[in-house]
């Protein structure tokens, strides 16, 4: 999907040069603003911005790792990025209750739970990397990632992915994630899991947060930079002024990646939406939020960074498909991005809840949707003029083996039991249609042609039929 | 100021070279089919290699890039009312028809199936007039009633009494072609009026592979000499009428766009012509059209690329549910196949208000399809990205952590910037699965029970427990905080 023309593109890098250098960002810890100012940022310590020159941009675009691995447990799950064709979709995280899975009802969730959305996920084709979709309401709140973790890690084979609060909370996840993985030198050459680090829209980072990356990409774990720009709210509203504030967060945490830890492993990445004015809460199924996604991916290319700018997953008040056929349209193009990783799947409730039927139900839209995103080969031999030519003007490839041999390689064909659960079965649509059809021809007028106009016409045709 | 629009770019500019030259070689080895003696005449004295028994017409390159050069970049398709003037390129959405010539419609009373007459038409016309989210006019329904020869014309009339949108319509040979030229004449005010403003435009398919029947073309040549434009819609069924291979069927309609272009601008130097297809892999199963498939979308961002590359305007993307029954009885992912069409950069396609793969019709369809349409153009509209809508004057009166939702540019920009749905129409899409959550349960369970994970060794979950452990002392009448993304 390509969304801005390249100038487009160059005068939203420029906007975001421009207010890293000139603005700055606001930057809520001491040691990460020492580093920064260190580096060649100048560093407003009471205000606590540091402004960002050019050049240290420029370069920790070049120091970034362009291409590494998500690794799994057990090797067979390892995730390359970027993925060049289908991207990999992981679970959402950390609602705060599910649905229960007998009796329906919303209820906390505890460790349990989550060792069963990290079972499940496992499992399921359409997941490729889980986050911990609820949380462990039962142990104490600074130790949720912790436990979630560690549940995920005994349960899924697949990459995980967490949060991180604090520099201390990072470490405790670095250590247990090399007892998994057999050493931190292990953990350094393939992690087997990765963090998000949010950016607070506008413009600034949290002290706990921004520690906790510098001290996991010292570690080589990847991290992903999540500017959450809500048009209106924390952004212009304006969809260019979305763009560019999430594409100047993502500068701003790239450089504190890089100066903490040349050529770390950094997620380019934006769930940058327009605020809903009335709730203000994130609006992922706006029409506006594919293209803030599919111009966010086009500048994660450009920098030649992996990109998290797509979403996955219907994320409604309850299990199932409850919101329109455009608005689920607009979440899923998001995959149209260039994005290589999105979250999203099992998700109730913009992630307040979870739900391990949604998780299936998500997975399985997936598993029949990603067949857009693969790659096809045009080549002289798949273009195939030689059977052209054999079958002929008028003819049939039917029989034809070329066609015998391709189809399968060639077409993608439906899982028809995963297509049938996703219909829309409304019952309002075809009467409340029947209403306005009524309506309209009870009530339009079309201006009538000339009677004269008419009858020559009428003649016409009687002439032709006879 | 530059207008940034969402776009699928399907190939890379080595495969668009690629797909074109791939194409003029089928064109200039191969040749086409072309069961007219005349525009075989025609293409000869022009300058193709004829084959007069096989009725083969072999187009050199130069020939078909000369048909490409002379073709109009830019006109209207236009209709009684200008203000419905459909403008190609398209600038904001692409404009969208509706469904044509089904035999059969579900009845407004009593929603049930029964063949289609000319007052059936007229209510189609009039509903389409009466939506502005439907562009132009695809005569709905066939009248039944009148000689099959004859049915063309009288949809081409019925349709101009009851719209004021433009009119694409068929037709079966020259004979029929001269007819609703007069019949358009009449209507315009005149044969110079009508070549200026063509109030009706017709499909010309080329049948797949390669060939063109009789009284088609030898239409589409008086239509192009009347200044009607033709829109030669290719209908490459990958593994039937094209090769299985997604750049197979590709090349094929590429191929077919062009000779038909070339068959145009030789009778007409200067006609309008429409780039157009519906190809998409047909049904293994049944031997029908599958606009469904997941490969469509695909074919249909290429072919627009192809004729973006050629300059002219395209009609390769599809709207509408097209279901057995009215309403939208697909899965998700069939419906979203269809959408994706619209987002390879097409100017204009057909499809609203039918069913069964266009064999029948439906009022209520219309309405429906009509309202989806209107939900969904907003991701193709246009957007200003300019240093005043980046605005940086604004980010630094807000400051870093700062809110806009006070600032005066938000309360401005917002209805300018932003689409609201119209929650009502949006409540009609919603999916009501009964089965959803039903099965999803019963698979989760499956799955809980029979899925297991490879441990991790005892040792390592001991060493990992304690270590948690030691930390939550650690953090022990530290400040909790709260969790949340």
């Amino acid at each position: 999907m390509k969304f801005l023309d390249k100038q487009e593109e160059d005068l939203v890098h420029a906007a975001s040069v421009e207010t890293l250098k000139d603005m700055g960002v606001l930057v809520r810890s001491p040691s990460v603003l020492k580093m920064l100012g260190d580096a060649g940022a100048t560093v407003d310590e009471k205000k606590m911005i540091a402004k960002m020159p050019e050049g240290m941009v420029n370069d920790a675009v070049k120091k970034a790792a362009k291409e590494f691995v998500l690794g799994s447990r057990d090797g067979k799950h390892d995730l390359k990025i970027p993925t060049g064709s289908i991207p990999f979709v992981g679970s959402n995280g950390i609602g705060t209750y599910m649905t229960d899975l007998k009796s329906g009802k919303k209820r906390e969730t505890t460790r349990k739970d989550i060792a069963d959305f990290a079972r499940l996920a496992d499992s399921l084709t359409g997941i490729d990397f889980f986050w911990s979709n609820v949380t462990a309401m039962e142990v104490p709140t600074a130790l949720h990632m912790i436990y979630a973790q560690w549940e995920a890690f005994q349960n899924c084979t697949k990459n995980y992915g967490t949060l991180t609060l604090s520099a201390r909370d990072a470490k405790v996840q670095i250590k247990l994630a090399s007892l998994v993985a057999g050493g931190r030198e292990q953990l350094r050459k393939k992690p087997i899991f990765h963090s998000l680090c949010c950016v607070i829209a506008p413009l600034s980072f949290e002290r706990g947060a921004v520690e906790g990356q510098v001290e996991l990409v010292k570690a080589g774990i990847p991290v992903i930079s999540m500017s959450m720009s809500l048009g209106g709210m924390s952004a212009p509203i304006t969809l260019a002024g979305t763009i560019t504030n999430a594409n100047t967060e993502n500068l701003a945490s790239l450089v504190i990646s890089q100066t903490a830890a040349p050529g770390a492993r950094h997620i380019y990445s934006s769930e940058s939406t327009p605020g809903n004015m009335t709730t203000g809460n994130i609006v992922y199924e706006a029409p506006e939020t594919m293209l803030i996604s599919a111009a966010t991916g086009q500048m994660a290319k450009r920098y030649g960074l992996p990109a998290y700018t797509g979403s996955w997953g219907v994320n409604g008040a309850i299990p199932g498909v409850p919101m329109s056929f455009t608005e689920l349209s607009a979440i899923a193009m998001s995959m149209f991005s260039g994005t290589d990783i999105a979250a999203g799947a099992g998700g109730l409730d913009q992630a307040k809840g979870g739900s391990l039927e949604q998780l299936l139900i998500d997975a399985y839209i997936w598993d029949n949707y990603k067949s857009f995103l693969r790659r096809f080969e045009i080549t002289r031999e798949k273009i195939a003029l030689d059977v052209v030519k054999e079958v002929g003007h008028g003819n049939s490839f039917l029989t034809h083996p070329h066609t015998a041999k391709n189809f399968k390689k060639e077409l993608f064909f439906r899982d028809k039991a995963k297509a049938a659960f996703e219909s829309t079965n409304s019952t309002a649509m075809i009467p409340e249609a029947r209403k306005a059809v009524r309506k309209i021809l009870d009530e339009h007028e079309v201006q009538k042609l000339d009677k004269e106009v008419l009858r020559q016409g009428e003649a016409i045709i009687k002439n032709i039929q006879k | 100021m530059t207008l940034a629009k969402s776009c699928l770019k399907f190939l890379d500019r080595s495969e668009e070279e690629l797909i074109h030259k791939q194409s003029l070689k089928c064109l200039s080895d191969i040749g086409v089919l072309v069961h007219s003696d005349s525009v075989l005449n025609m293409l000869g004295e022009a300058g193709a290699l004829i084959d007069r028994k096989k009725m083969v017409a072999r187009l050199p390159e130069d020939m078909v890039m000369s048909a490409v050069r002379r073709t109009p970049k830019e006109f209207r398709l236009c209709a009684r009312d200008r203000n419905n003037d459909v403008v190609l390129p398209s600038e904001l959405y692409p404009y969208v028809s509706t469904n044509g010539l089904s035999v059969y419609m579900t009845d407004l009373e009593t929603g049930k199936k029964r063949p289609t007459v000319r007052k059936d038409l007229s209510m189609f016309a009039r509903l389409a007039d009466g939506l502005e989210q439907i562009g132009f006019f695809w005569p709905q329904v066939t009248a039944t009633e009148v000689p099959t020869d004859a049915h063309f014309i009288h949809e081409l009339w019925v349709s101009l009494q009851n719209t004021m949108k433009h009119v694409q319509g068929d037709a079966v040979n020259a004979r029929d072609a001269r007819m609703q030229i007069a019949l358009g004449a009449l209507v315009a005010g005149g044969m110079g009026e009508l070549r200026k403003r063509p109030i009706f435009s017709v499909t010309n398919c080329p049948i797949a592979p390669l060939s063109f029947e009789k009284g088609a073309v030898e239409a589409q040549v008086e239509f192009a000499r009347a200044g009607i434009p033709t829109s030669s819609m290719s209908m490459s069924l990958s593994g039937m009428s094209s090769p299985v291979t997604v750049a197979g069927t590709i090349v094929n309609a590429n191929a077919e766009n062009l000779a038909s272009i070339t068959i145009t601008q030789t009778a007409a130097p200067g006609a309008p012509h429409v780039y157009a297809s519906e190809s998409t892999p047909v049904d293994m199963n049944t031997g029908t059209i599958n606009y469904a498939a997941n490969e469509s979308p695909m074919i249909a961002s290429a072919l627009a690329q192809m004729a973006k590359r050629y300059g002219m305007p395209c009609m390769v993307g599809q709207w509408g549910c097209d279901g057995d029954v009215p309403g939208m009885t697909a899965s998700f992912n069939e419906l979203a196949t269809v959408a994706l069409t619209m987002l390879s950069g097409t100017d204009c396609c057909s499809g609203m208000g039918g069913l069964e793969s266009a064999k029948g019709g439906s009022l209520e369809q219309m309405v429906i399809d009509a309202y989806l349409w209107e939900n969904f153009r907003p991701i193709l509209r246009s957007m200003r990205i300019t240093e005043e809508t980046i605005a940086l004057d604004v980010m630094r009166q807000v400051g870093q952590g700062g809110t806009y939702l006070t600032h005066p540019h938000t309360s401005s920009n917002f209805k300018k910037e932003l689409f609201f749905p119209d929650k009502k129409k949006l409540g009609w899409e919603m999916t009501r699965s009964t089965r959803m959550v039903k099965d999803a349960r019963k698979e989760v369970k499956r799955i809980l029970k029979e899925h297991s994970v490879p441990e991790i060794d005892k040792g390592i979950i001991k060493e990992g427990d304690a270590l948690i452990r030691s930390y939550e002392k650690e953090i022990a009448g530290g400040k909790q905080r709260s969790v949340g993304i």
